[in-house]
């Protein structure tokens, strides 16, 4: 194996999460020589997937290879500030239970269930488990897919449509209206209320002069001005625009409009989710810029990196230095003197496995739940998957819940957990999913993160996942970054189609290989023609969604 | 060492496009003549009929060909009626082909005619047919485009067919609506399956009305509503609780033209004065139909 | 828009650097070879039609954009692959030994019966043989595999490997789908379908 790096580089990037692997692919994309390393063995940081027994055995924190900084006049990278807190697992079940059951059913010439879950048959079938640290969904018409589309990355990866949106209300699980049909079949809302949510979706859809007199105030109060019965203001509020009591009118109004405005094109909820879980994102981009020339290192035995004149200058890795003119790095990487905020907000996490879905149906379901806030709680998100996606083994379900953290984990998902799942300690109802297996941690909130003034303008930093549900941010974030680095050349082009591309003849040996601006334009230049014309109605085709009657798109591992 | 990427220009694209539409054109001029010169009346040429296949799934739109392949069925069946032990057999063999065939030419065009006709005569000719499987087929089209005539016509064959039973056909049509009740198909199938009688008719005005205050502007709900409301077994007061639910339909959408005719339905033997006042606004509403107000109006001032 | 295929298969070559992974690629999909190929700029994957038992089988073959040269092949790259071709150059003993790995990395990360085939490269140059075509039948026995000896620079039974693998996961395939039994005359399309047409969220019906 090669371990002989070029010296030089024009950029180098510390970490393989989303927001630093679509600038390293937007890089190469350009014509940039581009390094990226992580010093996991893996991809995606923070962003990544876990197969079950990996994610149990990740200590989720940085590990150390340098030597005393003041000795080598190196920067280590990494800091403890950002990272994974609150780590905790445990598996539900205990074998005494089961042999017990077990045997006092077969006396009494019942039916043992099926499929007793042990901790070892659980852990026998690790890798058919994807479970994200971050699970993100897809505005089917938001700037993420848009992006996907327009460089072609789509391509890399397959899709599945969120096919149900759940509710809590009334101490229970209920179908949130979002779509037309869904208010037509809706049986628990009058016609007349009926007719008062089409209005008020339809005008959220159309018109932008809501706000003017609602500039101080919260989306509830425009909700409540408008007459909306309780009802319909908690599927509207909590909902459709996934907002809590203090969402002002303005956010409130462009969160229902996000919503509504994807509905329908990939299926009838507004969300697609990655299949094989979200990990393989920050994948797909990290494959474009290696497409494009980029050159990846996993495992890395970082140093440290140098700074001189108050620039970066180099990365020092296990056995050699590489120069290079920028450095992209995630903010797990960034030494803590350039983080100037002392304190961060957290983002409780849970992810469990479960024995059935939290509202049986005929199919299963890709499922997205909101919990609104009570009683002190924050909002809740939850997202069930099943095998058809590809994270989990057939039978099970993973179960993945995010909220802003209040205390801890563990107390802030209690009340939601307490109400959908039964405790496996107590005789297991039909109703109910248990849990077999539970994780909790808290993710540190990077995208508002102060950085300190001393730190080199040639040093551009990535922040991990935030809490919304999707990457639209993170995209953002990227295109801020990418016109600081490189402010006239253009954000992840469409790449070619492979009958697009001319394969060189043995004459073109002659030509310079050297790369210069001009050329890029060039190649540039003629892939805006080709925009022109590909980018048509049939857009679609080109992100790989998979319809629920195709049940044998998952791999089978 | 860092390399060039070099890609075609969209005139290069569009020349080498246009090259390759030109072979095909070729290609299919060709082949039809190759069909069409070898057709004959006892007999048939393999390689024609292979050819034949490759023209309908490039366009299935031909008529020519599919006879032509109707002709070379029609032999089959002679040849299988001749042969004793395993014509049968062969048949269908050769017959579920056949239907193979249509399914890869649905994909190009799923609403051509020639596809559909084609594998429903395929199947009256099959020994033994699976209706039921084309049920599936039926609504696996009807989903990916619930505007597409052919299935819903392709359904009404497949019911006469094989008979099948209200329940089953009710709850189609349930789902369809549920799905998108903004169809007229959807609505006027429903309304063919059976006549209303006085337990199923209350249930039929609670669905369509659902539809028409979840979205007052879609006609075809309001086409199915006026059917609902001919039948004689509804009765006096269920038509006074739907005339005040409108009212207060009116007060949320007092411009939905809809809304006030519905009221005009409801209130044919009702008070003149009234009536006579919601085809004022309807005029005013609704002037493209100006004239068939007007009538209404010269008709209800002759009762006095 | 007519449909031009039956199938379409995912392949992926996997290799240590400098085996000739893309000139195979180019070999198959463009009958080209390009000695001065440096680096793979915007190859990401090939595609060819070819035709097998009357059935039009478009294969889709993907080439690692260089992400093995520090073993650095993401898990995303094996998803939904049908067949993997594994190339060692016979010239090189060491990109032969890790074939081993690369099997390991396979069993790892991609579906459990997906099609593998063993390729030993760069057969013309047998005067810099390293590795013994005996040792490539061994090693493909003992994991269960076809073995080809190719040269993508010659044009030496390229096409044939290929074929071959595209046969072999078209029987598989054509025996999973009897064996679940679909009625005869089913849809048995198992190319991309045409997607449903999008709507926006109050597409009306209307007659006027």
């Amino acid at each position: 194996m090669d371990y002989e790096f070029p010296k030089e580089f024009d950029l180098i990037v510390v970490g393989t999460g989303v927001v630093e692997s679509i600038l390293s692919a937007a890089a190469s994309r350009v014509g940039k020589r581009v390094l990226q390393i992580d010093e996991n063995d893996y991809y995606g940081g923070q962003w990544a997937s876990f197969s079950l027994e990996s994610i149990i055995k990740s200590k989720h924190h940085k590990k150390d290879y340098g030597g005393n900084e003041s000795e080598t006049n190196l920067l280590r990278f990494g800091n403890d500030l950002v990272s994974l807190k609150n780590i905790a697992h445990k598996f539900h079940m205990t074998s005494n239970n089961t042999l017990e059951e077990e045997t006092d059913k077969i006396e009494n010439e019942e039916q043992p269930k099926e499929n007793k879950w042990t901790e070892e048959n659980l852990l026998k079938l690790s890798r058919k488990f994807n479970i994200d640290l971050y699970p993100k969904l897809q505005y089917a018409r938001g700037d993420f897919v848009e992006l996907l589309i327009s460089s072609n990355i789509a391509r890399y990866c397959e899709y599945r449509s969120v096919s149900r949106i759940l509710i809590w209300f009334n101490n229970r699980l209920e179908s949130l209206p979002c779509s037309r049909s869904d208010v037509f079949a809706n049986t628990k809302v009058s016609v007349v209320e009926k007719r008062m949510l089409m209005k008020l979706l339809t005008s959220l859809n159309d018109k932008e002069k809501h706000v003017q007199n609602y500039e101080n105030k919260t989306f509830k109060e425009f909700l409540t001005d408008k007459k909306l019965t309780p009802n319909l203001i908690h599927y509207v509020l909590y909902g459709i625009s996934s907002s809590s009591d203090d969402t002002s009118c303005e956010d409130g109004i462009e969160k229902a409009r996000r919503f509504l405005n994807s509905l329908g094109r990939f299926g009838n909820t507004p969300f697609l989710f990655s299949l094989y879980g979200s990990g393989e994102i920050p994948q797909a981009f990290c494959r474009l810029s290696a497409v494009f020339g980029g050159t990846f290192a996993l495992g890395q035995q970082i140093q440290g990196f140098s700074i001189s004149d108050d620039k970066f200058k180099s990365v020092t890795l296990q056995s050699q230095t590489v120069e290079a003119e920028k450095l992209v790095l995630n903010i797990e990487n960034l030494p803590a003197r350039f983080i100037k905020s002392d304190k961060l907000e957290y983002i409780s996490r849970c992810i469990l496995i479960t024995d059935r879905s939290v509202l049986d149906s005929e199919k299963e379901h890709l499922s997205l739940i909101f919990y609104p806030p009570t009683d002190g709680k924050s909002f809740t998100t939850v997202i069930e998957m099943g095998f058809l996606t590809g994270t989990c083994p057939n039978n099970l379900y993973l179960v993945h819940l995010i909220a802003k953290q209040n205390t801890s984990p563990q107390e802030d998902f209690q009340h939601v957990i307490d109400k959908l799942f039964a405790s496996h300690v107590e005789e297991t109802s039909q109703e109910k999913p248990s849990i077999l297996w539970s994780y909790y941690f808290s993710m540190p909130e990077t995208n508002d993160i102060i950085l300190s003034d001393d730190l080199p303008n040639n040093i551009f930093v990535c922040p991990g996942p935030e809490i919304d549900l999707d990457y639209d941010t993170s995209v953002d974030k990227a295109k801020l970054l990418f016109e600081k680095m490189y402010p006239d050349l253009e954000f992840l082009p469409r790449a070619p189609d492979p009958e697009e591309i001319i394969i060189g003849d043995d004459n073109e040996e002659e030509e310079s290989t050297d790369i210069n601006e001009e050329d890029h334009d060039k190649v540039i230049n003629v892939e805006q023609e080709d925009k022109e014309n590909v980018i048509s109605a049939e857009q679609e085709d080109k992100v790989n969604v998979i319809s629920a009657e195709q049940e044998d798109k998952v791999d089978q591992q | 060492m860092h390399g060039r990427l070099k890609v075609r220009t969209t005139e290069e694209q569009k020349a080498i496009k246009l090259k390759e539409q030109q072979k095909k054109l070729d290609a299919y001029k060709h082949a039809m003549e190759r069909v069409l010169s070898t057709r004959k009346k006892d007999s048939y040429d393999p390689k024609s009929l292979q050819i034949s296949s490759g023209i309908l799934q490039a366009n299935p739109d031909v008529y020519t060909i599919w006879n032509y392949r109707k002709e070379v069925i029609l032999m089959k069946v002679k040849e299988s009626n001749d042969d004793e032990l395993e014509g049968e057999e062969k048949l269908i063999d050769f017959l579920e082909d056949e239907i193979k065939l249509t399914e890869q030419c649905l994909p190009s065009n799923p609403k051509s005619y020639g596809t559909w006709h084609h594998r429903y005569w395929v199947l009256l000719h099959h020994p033994k047919p699976n209706w039921n499987n084309e049920f599936s087929l039926c609504t696996k089209y009807l989903s990916k485009d619930d505007r597409n005539f052919h299935c819903w016509d392709y359904r009404r064959l497949l019911v006469n067919k094989i008979g099948i039973t209200l329940d089953h056909e009710l709850r189609f049509s349930t789902e369809r609506l549920n799905n998108n009740f903004s169809n007229y198909s959807s609505w006027h199938y429903r309304s063919t399956l059976r006549k209303l009688d006085s337990d199923c008719v209350n249930h039929e005005l609670e669905l369509v009305k659902s539809a028409v205050f979840t979205d007052p502007i879609d006609s075809s709900a309001w086409f199915y509503l006026r059917w609902v409301l001919s039948n004689p077994t509804i009765k006096k007061d269920t038509k006074l609780e739907l005339l005040e639910a409108f009212e207060q339909l009116e007060e949320l959408e007092p411009d939905c033209k809809w809304v006030i005719l519905g009221k005009c339905w409801l209130l044919e033997q009702g008070d003149l004065k009234t009536r006579l006042e919601t085809y004022k606004k309807l005029v005013v509403l609704d002037p493209l139909r100006k004239g068939m107000y007007m009538d209404f109006i010269r008709q209800a001032q002759k009762e006095i | 828009m007519a449909k031009t295929y039956d199938y379409l298969f995912k392949l992926l070559l996997i290799g240590d650097s400098g085996v000739g992974k893309t000139c195979i690629l180019f070999r198959f999909s463009e009958d080209a070879f390009n000695t001065t190929f440096i680096s793979t700029i915007g190859i990401d994957f090939k595609i060819r039609t070819i035709d097998l038992d009357g059935k039009k089988i478009k294969l889709q073959i993907w080439d690692t954009a260089g992400q093995e040269r520090f073993r650095t092949i993401t898990t995303a790259y094996y998803r939904g692959a049908m067949g993997i071709m594994l190339v060692y150059d016979i010239t090189n003993e060491k990109s032969f030994e890790n074939i081993k790995n690369w099997i390991r990395n396979i069993e790892e990360n991609a579906s459990a019966d997906v099609e593998k085939m063993l390729l030993g490269n760069k057969c013309e140059l047998e005067e810099k043989r390293q590795v013994s075509k005996e040792r490539g039948e061994q090693l493909a026995i003992e994991y269960g595999i076809k073995f080809i000896e190719t040269s993508a620079k010659a044009s030496i039974r390229v096409e044939e490997a290929f074929f071959t693998l595209a046969r072999d996961i078209k029987a598989k395939m054509e025996k999973k789908l009897e064996a679940s039994n679909p009625p005869r005359g089913g849809h048995q399309i198992r190319a991309s379908e045409p997607q449903k047409k999008p709507t926006s969220w109050l597409s009306r019906c209307t007659i006027l």
